[in-house]
């Protein structure tokens, strides 16, 4: 690991004052939360920072508050504190089975929400310093002739990364929005909007500039006859990233839906919400034939590697399920 | 016979020390002065090296000493068959090869040193698949293979197919012109990783007395001072290899890996050199489990008698051979099964690639030769519309007959164990839809070796067993001391086991491998044991006038009627120890053999193909078991690795480069993988040595993955035959079967 230098910071303010300085100077700094993931991408050597900003000396960011319209999350807590969180078992229930779901309890021990968010992909192309990919400044995303069978079928090229949070489709799907905080000041936005289509820019997959970090997700409070469903298809059962994982929200009464939000991880470079699927949801009397279809139109357009063909059955297969019990 | 110790659950030996972090591993010794080094690897997977200009990084800060292939000519090493270069000479046969080592002041100058070497290479043709690397015409990765040392047979041309191990039995032609029904099928399997904590790494320093003293995680001591006295050409009695715990072994940690350089650079440099592989090194160019293509072809009456079975197997050993004990692997020739044919062919080739080395893991050859033969059996059982487990039980061997590849033993138990199996897994029982059994089988017997052991009982009460055999993570500590404890009527706790240097006391010791431990080991402990106990009854029928017949032991105590003498009272009298010894040279073919039955329980959901394993049952016939809860741990830690063969794990390679460079990547089995684990055991009388034993270690792994692909036909009705048996397969294989 290339050596550098840590500051603990005290607050966002001088976080964000420390970032913005290091950026003009040139050099390179990054942030570190739990630290879980970041200590790994220096160790691959994937990412060699000269000044490394530690977040969790800022104090008073880990907070979990309900409020009459949603949950307020700062951003350093922890992956377990959401899991076990009783009133978010109660009320937001994907989302905790999600946070649950990620890497192993020592990890969710340390990995805070915002760095769940931030990560970084687990493309091991991008991971492995055997290889100088596309997203990494090389010439080509390797996926394209090599293996590509954890990768996306959907909203891809030139890179063809998958976003690697599990969280995060089921915050999407929950409507959630985040706070940034920059040098210009705070901004919230839909989360939805946070994440980068690798169209857009293959290096860097949020739109977080430099000098600026995530300080609060805030979950708004699911409308009365909502159901959730929360799945995630992986290859070993834990520690392990997403071949597929399914969130739904269906909000419906006597069995027809009014409002439905299906959303994918593991397909897509972003969390990839499938508006076709819930366009036509609305309305309709959830039944076998129309979670099928939805479930189909949810992966129109899917454009599968020679590798990974068998994700488009899975993700309509759980989408099917998923619409299915939740109602 | 009935035993006070042996027989019994005994904790660890090692637990505790492990446990607390006190356990003194490689990484742990550090000596004043000492240097670090790190290895520059090929980018290339077959190229000739044009230059190599190492001046800039000879001035970079800290760096003490530099070694290319310039330096090393001539010099090959690998532990019996000797094909490995130090440092790549001339040409690069792998992506990840050591082209240069540098050893400096840091790790950290060391890595930034390697930056500043400057390498032109000249592409080569290579080739990546193993089937095409043995045809004519291949790009030819070794031209020099037949002046290699320990190569077993020279070719009249060079090839890649270094090793052509064919074994014959009847006529196989006339065996197949026999069979009413014929089946033919290809299996796959990929490398996998033994997946040890502690990668590779060493410690050399060559001492004031220019004596070589070598820290490594080496399960082979010996072996390791005999093929660095090999390949340096200097006398064996010049190197020394220390003992330190071994952080997990599985079979990969018996050769020599990057010692031969940390050798070079300690002599060159002046300073003791420790060389610790990173992980992602590990995965590029350690030597994980061979991958390989096995084409079986079995012809049956319509009776389902076996009349001929037919095996061609081709093993990627990748760019080296010398990873492993020898040249041969000869666990592949299990596809054979255990199952009579009396017409049998069964060929194994292990060929040059330019992939990464293929080394060595628990069982080797087996789990490979394993998948392929008894997914195989499964899918003639199934042509012939019998059930697999009913079709095994007609053809598997029986007391007198050979096995497939010519070997002989008493006391077969194969009928038994499977029948075991079917019993305790309730194979026969109804099950759900999509719910689907199956069965797998394997048989080992114990390995051969040889060792000493001394031990000595001291005036100050001490018990202490000096022993050359590094204990491997396996419990062969234990269990030796729980056999002097057995022969001397004390208590193991009392024990204490002194590991020696290869210097020291042993002549040979051939090391852990091959499920030898506990055969090898037991004997020489129960000798040493008696020989010790012996010395001391002798003794006191002098010094106390009791006859010796009369003499117990107890404890501390020799006790003759009603009369208790210390015996540490005696040796301090007459001033010294007594010392047992005891040479085990037990390295012939194992009269008896240990066989497994596994049975699967899976539930697969037919739309996304995914597969729960649900239960795996697994049946062992054992001889004495010496400590019940280490023998389960033995087969537990088995069928998990099996389970992570069959199902997860596997090191994806692209023309030649590994592609996973981290265990976040490269997916061994979690805790949440493990289905509920059932053992039965199969009591068997025989066995080898003074308490009839039997090996245990490698047996567990082998059936699993077959097991689970048998169970997945049973579910499902598809067939894979490509390890692992991951959901997208599955799910490819129903959208085929169903359109």
């Amino acid at each position: 690991m290339k050596s550098f230098e840590n500051i603990d910071a005290k607050s966002v303010k001088e976080a964000v004052g420390l970032l913005s300085k290091f950026h003009q100077q040139k050099k390179l700094a990054a942030v570190v939360g739990g630290g879980s993931e970041f200590l790994q991408l220096m160790k691959d050597h994937v990412v060699e920072p000269d000044y490394v900003i530690n977040l969790k000396t800022i104090p008073g960011l880990d907070y979990i508050r309900e409020e009459r319209g949603g949950f307020r999350i700062g951003a350093l807590a922890k992956l377990a504190d959401i899991e076990e969180h009783a009133a978010i078992r109660d009320k937001l229930l994907i989302l905790a089975a999600a946070a649950g779901d990620a890497a192993s309890p020592q990890i969710r021990n340390a990995g805070t929400i915002a760095g769940n968010l931030c990560q970084r992909p687990f493309c091991w192309y991008f991971r492995s310093s055997n290889f100088t990919c596309l997203r990494k400044g090389g010439q080509s995303c390797f996926t394209v002739t090599g293996d590509g069978r954890f990768h996306a079928i959907l909203g891809a090229g030139p890179s063809y990364i998958v976003h690697p949070s599990d969280t995060a489709p089921a915050l999407v799907a929950l409507g959630a929005q985040i706070k940034i905080a920059g040098p210009a000041g705070e901004k919230n936005i839909p989360l939805e909007k946070f994440f980068l289509l690798p169209s857009v820019d293959y290096r860097r997959e949020n739109i977080l500039n430099p000098g600026e970090i995530v300080t609060e997700i805030f979950v708004p409070m699911p409308k009365a006859g909502s159901k959730g469903f929360h799945h995630k298809l992986r290859e070993r059962q834990a520690w392990d990233h997403a071949i597929v994982a399914v969130d739904t929200i269906v909000e419906s009464s006597g069995g027809v839906v009014r409002n439905a939000h299906v959303v994918m991880g593991g397909v897509a470079p972003i969390p990839w919400r499938a508006t076709k699927a819930e366009e036509f949801l609305r309305g309709k009397k959830l039944d076998e034939a129309s979670a099928k279809q939805a479930g189909e139109l949810a992966l129109e357009g899917a454009k599968p590697l020679k590798d990974n063909v068998y994700k488009i059955k899975l993700a309509q297969e759980l989408i099917q399920r998923g619409l299915l019990a939740s109602v | 016979m009935s035993y006070q110790v042996v027989g019994k659950s005994t904790p660890r030996t090692d637990n505790t020390a492990k446990v607390t972090g006190e356990a003194r591993y490689t990484s742990d010794v550090l000596l004043p002065g000492t240097l670090w080094a790190k290895t520059l690897r090929s980018p290339h997977a077959h190229a000739r090296i044009v230059q190599i200009d190492t001046s800039r990084a000879e001035r970079a800060p800290g760096v003490r000493a530099i070694l290319t292939g310039n330096d090393v000519r001539g010099i090959l090493y690998g532990r019996r068959y000797r094909d490995i270069s130090v440092l790549a000479q001339d040409k690069v046969r792998f992506i990840g090869e050591r082209v240069a080592a540098v050893a400096a002041d840091t790790l950290e100058q060391a890595e930034a040193a390697l930056d500043l070497i400057d390498v032109r290479y000249e592409d080569l043709p290579a080739v990546f698949d193993v089937v095409a690397a043995a045809k004519d015409g291949a790009p030819l990765i070794h031209p020099d293979m037949n002046n290699y040392k320990g190569l077993p047979k020279q070719f009249d041309q060079p090839t890649n197919a270094f090793v052509q191990d064919v074994f014959t039995r009847g006529d196989i032609a006339s065996g197949f012109a026999q069979a009413d029904v014929i089946v033919e099928n290809t299996y796959t399997v990929p490398r996998v990783h033994q997946g040890f904590l502690e990668p590779h790494c060493c410690l050399v320093w060559i001492d004031e007395q220019e004596r070589i003293q070598i820290w490594s995680p080496c399960k082979v001591p010996q072996g390791l001072k005999s093929s660095m006295a090999a390949a340096f050409d200097i006398p064996k009695e010049k190197i020394r290899v220390n003992p330190v715990t071994i952080g997990g072994d599985f079979g990969g940690k018996g050769a020599p890996f990057d010692e031969p350089i940390a050798y070079l650079l300690a002599l060159r440099s002046g300073r003791p050199v420790k060389m610790v592989m990173e992980y992602r090194e590990e995965f590029i160019a350690g030597a994980p489990r061979h991958s390989g293509v096995m084409r079986l072809k079995t012809g049956v009456k319509r009776d389902g008698t076996m009349v001929a079975h037919e095996m061609e197997a081709y093993l990627d050993a990748g760019a080296y051979g010398g990873f492993r004990p020898g040249a041969v692997i000869g666990g592949v020739a299990h596809a054979g099964g255990c199952y009579r044919a009396a017409h049998a062919r069964i060929s194994v080739s292990r060929v040059y690639t330019n992939n990464l080395p293929g080394g060595q893991f628990r069982a080797p050859g087996e789990p490979q030769g394993v998948f392929a033969a008894e997914s195989h059996i499964d899918c003639v059982a199934r042509k012939v519309g019998m059930d697999p487990a009913a079709f095994r039980m007609k053809n598997l061997m029986v007391e007198g007959d050979e096995t497939l590849t010519g070997s002989h033993y008493k006391d077969i138990k194969a009928k038994e164990t499977l029948t075991a199996v079917l019993k305790a897994s309730g194979y026969d029982a109804p099950k759900a839809k999509n719910i689907g059994r199956g069965v797998a089988m394997g048989y080992r017997g114990p390995g051969g070796g040889n060792t000493a052991m001394q031990l000595s009982l001291n005036p100050d009460g001490s018990v202490v067993i000096h022993t050359g055999l590094f204990e491997q993570g396996t419990g062969t500590y234990t269990t030796i001391r729980q056999i002097v404890a057995e022969e001397l009527r004390c208590d193991p706790e009392t024990i204490r086991i002194d590991t020696l240097d290869t210097d020291l006391g042993v002549s040979y010791d051939s090391g852990i491998g091959g499920s030898r431990g506990t055969r090898v080991a037991s004997s020489a402990a129960y000798s040493a044991a008696c020989d010790a106990r012996e010395k001391l009854l002798t003794m006191a029928e002098k010094l106390l006038n009791w006859p010796k017949a009369e003499i117990t032991l107890d404890g501390d105590f020799l006790v003759h009627q009603k009369k208790r003498q210390r015996w540490d009272e005696l040796l301090k009298g007459i001033g010294r120890a007594i010392t047992g010894e005891a040479v085990t040279r037990d390295d012939g073919h194992s009269p008896v053999t240990a066989f497994a039955a596994q049975v699967a329980e899976v539930a697969v959901d037919s739309a996304t193909g995914e597969v729960t394993l649900r239960k795996l049952t697994t049946a062992h016939d054992t001889g004495a078991i010496m400590n019940p809860v280490g023998h389960q741990g033995q087969i537990d830690g088995g069928v998990v690795q099996g389970v992570g063969y069959g199902m997860i794990e596997y090191l994806p390679v692209l023309d030649g480069k590994v592609e996973v460079a981290n265990f976040g990547e490269y997916k061994l089995p979690n805790i949440q993988d493990i289905p509920v684990l059932k053992t039965v055991i199969v009591e068997s009388a025989s066995g080898v040595g003074p308490y009839k034993v039997k090996g245990i270690g490698e047996n567990p792994i082998s059936p699993v993955a077959p097991a689970i692909a048998n169970a997945i036909e049973d579910a499902v009705g598809v067939r894979i035959r490509d390890l692992p048996l991951t959901a997208e397969k599955v799910y490819r294989a129903l959208r085929e079967k169903n359109g």
